[in-house]
């Protein structure tokens, strides 16, 4: 099925980092709230309390950024069938969603459990999400996770993009990471509020690369340092693989809850830099369907009318066709300003209209 | 008498550049074709130029007269008119070079009565200058296209037929060398090459040429 | 770079191991077994023309790029692609100043003036054999027998015979087997004759993905279809698609010269109907042309066409994206919303807006 589907398919390289546990960088930066509720055992909570629980500690899901309160609340409102646990990582080297999952299911299972409760769902329809395509024989992911189901993700990158949709789609589920569940069920049995996250640090530069879990607004380079540095990295980028920023300052910049890993590359691909041969294989690449060679060349040269006739607005911005460039060109970044800046364009021409 | 001699300066120096920084070949883009497809050899540039000269010539003195007498309709046919009766005395005048030089040329030269100085350039810029502006104009730019015939013949003969004016020179020939598209590349290296000397020399494109250039060194 | 030694890059920073030096490698290692087997048919002279060939090219590239006033890429070999391209076209008969003309023409004529790699309007190899095919066609096409040790340097004095094109031409049915030409073992091109290797070659390119399956498949499925439904020769259907396919550069241009990433279409479909057309047209030269073998004309005529292939494909599926390819039904009492036909719009004045690249 997914043949036919277009994207790319990446090698994962999620070895050693999942197979190794997660590991806390400063366990004495936990913090405790007050728990009204600590007397209570987390299984016989209330979905008042749930809720209560989630805004007293802070929580946000780290797969959108929201609150997690918020996003209970909003998901009782509508209602919904299914709780489902975002443990998709479709980006190379990054695991911190897939290692939670795979090391503490018992914790997602119960976190699930008090979500599930929490929205007045169908605690038989809960599920845990992950990523895995045919290639990748390496990762071995069970079918149960201490007795959830898990829904299981084929095909090519970018499949978190895909999933979502998906779940969209179906508009009775909800979905949160796993970091915000495990955040969960620490404040619902110990009391314990938010004040990490979950990072991936790996990369050919770093000596031991693992996950851990790093309190939030800790500096880049320390994150760095307690793995340990086998060679001075050309390269160092903060989030995911594929959709990460280059860093030009590992003491300024700082970790956040939606940082999803911290990679150090001993070479950086600019230094290969070549020119566009022609060759199509981003056209090939392109999840959209869209003519990335062409589009990149109109974004070069300013032609807006001709961006616009290519359908620029479809793109995802999930770098595909910058991956599979044999120039290394750094076609995704231009097509995706492009389409920004058109879209930003057309906005102010419509603010100025509706202003007369 | 210092004014005049000031605007006679300026002109002289407008009508060198003509001849190769503003060539109306190669930086102009006029007459292309005739050239291009009809100078395959030594005598056939020498015949093209010849004509050019005799053709254009009387057209670019006459301009002024006739745009005079003529309303702006007509203008073009007079021109062409004006040319094709000259077309006789060049003819005359090129029927030496060569017995076969007709034939070879075919129709090229007979074309040439009607290139684009005569049609577009009258028209536009020899209608509001003067004689003396004319002639200077008509005489450099036969001057540039004779220098890029001859260039582009000579080489086309010299390595696609091996000759040089009719006379044998070299042994080994690459006959494709006389085929239309052979023609357009030298022309375009050549460009490339004026243009380059023009930059090298600092020299500013003659203004109806420069397509916006005038600012770039 | 900055203070702490790094580089900024733009997302993904995960990229794939190939690059344009492998994708050229990868060319040039499929080609060195047409070399040998080159060598081993006609003696070393084979390999010197190749080297030859390459070393001119590589050279003018050098001063076409010195000529831009860029600094030449080491890692791009194109050009010595091209150089060694072109020798494969020829027989192994012809004189070296032949292959450097050829050489000159395709990196000069074609690859340089119009912008150096990735820029080139036509398969630089293939205008460049068209041009010594038109000066010199008797040196061209004339080809050698094979298993004879050519002389390496100055004039040389082969025995040739007739190749199979030059018999299907003729209306003559070639004088041998099938399983001689598959094997090599005919008069023909260098690199053209031994159809096994170059379909190991082909094989070789298609598993690294440096060519594409669906020109060179569309191509040779209407050159067969064609070969079958008028066959050039009185003999059965089956055997003209044999002998078609097999001989002349057919099966060569399709694998190395046809598959060109900058000259053919990127689009999937296009490049289904452009290797579809051009075998057509390659047959329609075949029938009615003057020379041999008329496929390195055919090639350029179509490169010329490639960009259309693309500008079509990108039109249907625009219409398939926007939904206009069937026109909608209007809602009863609804509007009926105006059709949302997208003519391509003239080239208008080119504004630049502020990307955010170039980091």
């Amino acid at each position: 099925m997914s043949f036919f589907v277009p994207g790319i398919v990446l090698e994962q390289r999620k070895e050693p980092m999942l197979s190794r546990d997660m590991v806390m960088m400063k366990p004495d930066s936990l913090r405790t709230f007050q728990n009204p509720f600590e007397e209570i055992l987390p299984q016989e909570l209330r979905p008042e309390e749930i809720t209560e629980i989630a805004r007293l500690a802070d929580i946000i899901d780290e797969s959108d950024g929201r609150s997690l309160y918020e996003e209970l609340i909003e998901a009782d409102k509508r209602g919904v069938d299914a709780v489902i646990a975002d443990a998709i990582d479709d980006e190379p080297y990054i695991s911190s969603q897939l290692n939670i999952a795979l090391h503490e299911p018992e914790k997602i299972a119960l976190a699930l459990e008090l979500c599930a409760k929490a929205v007045h769902a169908d605690l038989s329809k809960t599920h845990v999400a992950v990523y895995r395509h045919v290639l990748d024989i390496t990762i071995r992911i069970p079918k149960k996770l201490a007795g959830v189901d898990v829904m299981h993700f084929g095909g090519r990158y970018p499949a978190e993009t895909r999933a979502y949709d998906k779940f969209r789609r179906e508009k009775n589920t909800l979905t949160v990471g796993t970091g915000a569940l495990l955040h969960l069920v620490r404040a619902a049995e110990h009391g314990i509020a938010q004040t990490s996250c979950f990072v991936t640090v790996a990369g050919d530069a770093v000596a031991n690369p693992r996950n851990v879990e790093a309190p939030v607004g800790t500096p880049v380079s320390e994150i760095l340092k307690y793995c340990g540095l086998a060679a001075d990295p050309e390269a160092v980028i903060v989030g995911g693989s594929m959709t990460g920023r280059s860093i030009s300052d590992p003491e300024e910049e700082k970790v956040g809850v939606m940082t999803r890993g911290v990679l150090a590359f001993r070479e950086s691909y600019k230094s290969l830099g070549y020119i566009c041969i022609g060759c199509g294989r981003c056209d090939h690449a392109c999840p959209e369907g869209l003519s990335a060679s062409q589009l990149r060349r109109f974004a070069e040269f300013g032609r807006r009318d001709l961006l616009e006739l290519y359908d620029v607005d479809r793109c995802i911005g999930c770098g595909s066709c910058s991956y599979v460039c044999p120039s290394k060109l750094d076609i995704g970044t231009a097509i995706f300003a492009a389409k920004r800046s058109l879209a930003a364009e057309k906005a102010l021409a419509e603010k100025g209209g509706a202003a007369e | 008498m210092k004014k005049m001699n000031a605007a006679a300066a300026s002109l002289m120096k407008d009508s060198f550049r003509k001849i190769l920084f503003s060539n109306p070949v190669l930086v102009g883009g006029m007459v292309v074709g005739e050239i291009i497809i009809g100078a395959t050899s030594l005598q056939n540039a020498v015949a093209l130029s010849v004509t050019f000269a005799i053709v254009t010539i009387p057209v670019l003195l006459l301009a002024p007269l006739i745009a005079y007498f003529v309303p702006k309709t007509w203008r073009i046919l007079c021109y062409a008119l004006v040319s094709m009766s000259m077309l006789f005395t060049a003819q005359a005048a090129v029927a030496p070079i060569s017995p076969t030089i007709f034939d070879s040329l075919g129709i090229y030269l007979p074309l040439l009565a009607l290139n684009t100085v005569v049609v577009a350039y009258s028209r536009l810029i020899s209608e509001e200058k003067g004689v003396v502006f004319n002639l200077l104009d008509g005489i450099c730019f036969s001057l540039g296209f004779l220098i890029v015939a001859v260039l582009i013949g000579g080489l086309r003969e010299l390595f696609g037929s091996g000759t040089l004016w009719g006379y044998e020179i070299l042994q080994r020939k690459a006959s494709a060398l006389k085929l239309p598209f052979s023609g357009f590349l030298i022309a375009g290296f050549l460009a490339a090459a004026v243009e380059g000397l023009r930059i090298l020399f600092h020299a500013k494109p003659y203004e109806h040429f420069s397509g916006g250039k005038e600012d770039q060194k | 770079m900055n203070e702490h030694g790094l580089i900024l890059q733009n997302a993904p920073h995960v990229r794939t191991s190939e690059s344009l030096f492998t994708v050229m490698t990868d060319m040039i290692v499929a080609m060195a077994p047409l070399y040998l087997i080159a060598w081993f048919y006609y003696g070393p002279r084979a390999l010197l023309l190749g080297l030859t060939g390459a070393a001119t090219a590589w050279v003018l590239d050098l001063l076409g790029a010195l000529a831009c006033g860029r600094r030449m890429d080491l890692r791009d070999l194109s050009a010595v692609v091209t150089g060694l391209l072109i020798p494969l076209l020829m027989p192994a008969s012809i004189p070296y100043y032949v292959v450097v003309t050829a050489c000159v023409v395709a990196i000069l004529a074609v690859k340089f003036p119009f912008g150096g790699t990735g820029n080139n309007l036509f398969n630089p190899a293939a205008v460049g054999f068209a041009f010594t095919a038109i000066c010199w066609p008797e040196l061209v096409f004339s080809y050698p027998a094979p298993m004879q040790e050519l002389a390496v340097a100055g004039e040389v004095a082969a025995k040739t015979i007739v190749s199979p094109a030059h018999s299907l031409m003729r209306g003559a049915i070639p004088s041998l087997d099938l399983f001689d030409m598959i094997l090599g073992n005919t008069a023909g091109p260098m690199g053209a004759t031994n159809i096994l290797v170059i379909l190991a070659c082909g094989l070789y390119l298609l598993v690294r993905r440096t060519i594409g399956w669906r020109t060179p498949l569309s191509f040779l499925l209407v050159v067969g279809m064609m070969a079958m439904a008028w066959p050039r020769s009185p003999f059965g259907t089956f055997d003209s698609v044999g002998w078609e396919l097999c001989s002349g550069m057919l099966l060569f241009g399709a694998v190395f010269m046809m598959t060109e990433p900058v000259t053919s279409p990127k689009r999937d479909f296009a490049k289904l109907l452009y290797g579809a057309t051009s075998g057509a047209v390659v047959m329609l030269f075949r029938y009615f042309g003057g020379f041999e073998d008329g496929f390195v004309f055919a090639l350029i005529l179509m490169n010329v066409f490639a960009p259309l292939f693309d500008r079509v494909c990108e039109n249907i599926l625009h219409q398939i994206r926007h939904g206009t390819l069937l026109p909608k039904k209007p809602a009863p009492g609804a509007e009926n919303p105006p059709k949302e036909r997208k003519k391509l719009p003239k080239p208008g004045l080119k504004k630049k807006t502020e990307t955010e690249v170039g980091v």
